[in-house]
């Protein structure tokens, strides 16, 4: 089974002195000219589907839906449900299709936050495991992704 | 006429719930220089990867490899100067090097610089 162990990501808080731990993937998402772009994004258990700001997503070339879903918001901000297809750099080839919604205005100024992947549309082709225990290869953990 | 739910005011530029932000880190200083190429490691960073190499040999154990010293560094470094700044970046042997940051910077170096030809680079949040 295709496996990669990303090391969780650390960093201490200047405020409370906390180190706090995160997981992002890389993900080569293909945009409108067959371009694969990559991108990180934060693995969220919490989150119920992968989100990516709007304007970064049409600012790179992504397929975006013109219209935003009617009466739905995430975050305050309208969301235009969309696919993403990407492949994960070091895990073979396999292309996979992950439903996205892009969130806000296309057209603004792109907000600083985060894509996450979340888990509808990708838990059952991708498994992932966090696992914190310290090797010599992951000061805090890894991440497991398996293809299932 | 739409209705209440279609009516609500929406925001542009929200943060995600996981997002937390450090605000007295460098990175939101205005006056605090960001670099661009290869970004060197504040001693901050590199003391707090080696506080937790020394505790995991004295705890566990565990001597880390190079390449987890490395990541730690680099990712944390990173976010050093560019916590919460949409960035353009990739890993090197010689540490993490930031070739564009912000949305229109990067638009810039993008066209400059077609991503077909930036092996390893990836865009990022800080």
């Amino acid at each position: 089974m295709a496996r990669l162990d990303v090391p969780l990501l650390d960093r201490t808080l200047h405020t409370t002195g906390d180190t706090v731990l995160h997981a992002e993937l890389i993900l080569e998402v293909k945009n409108d000219r067959g371009t694969w772009v990559p991108f990180d994004l934060v693995v969220d258990p919490g989150t119920k589907m992968t989100t990516m700001p709007a304007a970064r997503a049409r600012k790179r070339g992504l397929p975006l839906p013109k219209q935003a879903v009617p009466g739905l918001a995430l975050h305050g901000q309208e969301v235009r449900r969309g696919l993403l297809r990407a492949r994960i750099p070091s895990l073979e080839a396999t292309e996979y299709i992950f439903p996205c919604y892009f969130l806000g205005d296309p057209n603004a100024k792109i907000a600083d936050a985060k894509n996450l992947l979340g888990l509808t549309g990708v838990i059952d082709q991708l498994r992932f495991t966090f696992d914190g225990s310290p090797t010599p290869a992951a000061l805090y953990g890894v991440l497991v992704v398996e293809k299932i | 006429m739409r209705s209440a739910r279609e009516s609500r005011p929406t925001r542009e530029g929200d943060l995600m719930a996981s997002d937390l932000i450090d605000y007295t880190l460098p990175a939101h200083d205005p006056n605090f220089p960001k670099p661009r190429g290869l970004l060197p490691v504040p001693p901050e960073v590199a003391e707090n990867v080696a506080r937790r190499e020394a505790q995991l040999l004295r705890e566990r154990g565990i001597q880390i490899t190079a390449d987890a010293r490395q990541h730690s560094l680099d990712y944390r470094t990173l976010n050093w100067y560019f916590d919460n700044t949409e960035v353009l970046y990739r890993r090197t042997p010689q540490g993490i090097e930031v070739l564009a940051a912000g949305s229109e910077e990067i638009d810039q170096y993008l066209e400059e610089h077609p991503l077909e030809t930036l092996d390893g680079a990836v865009i990022g949040v800080g």
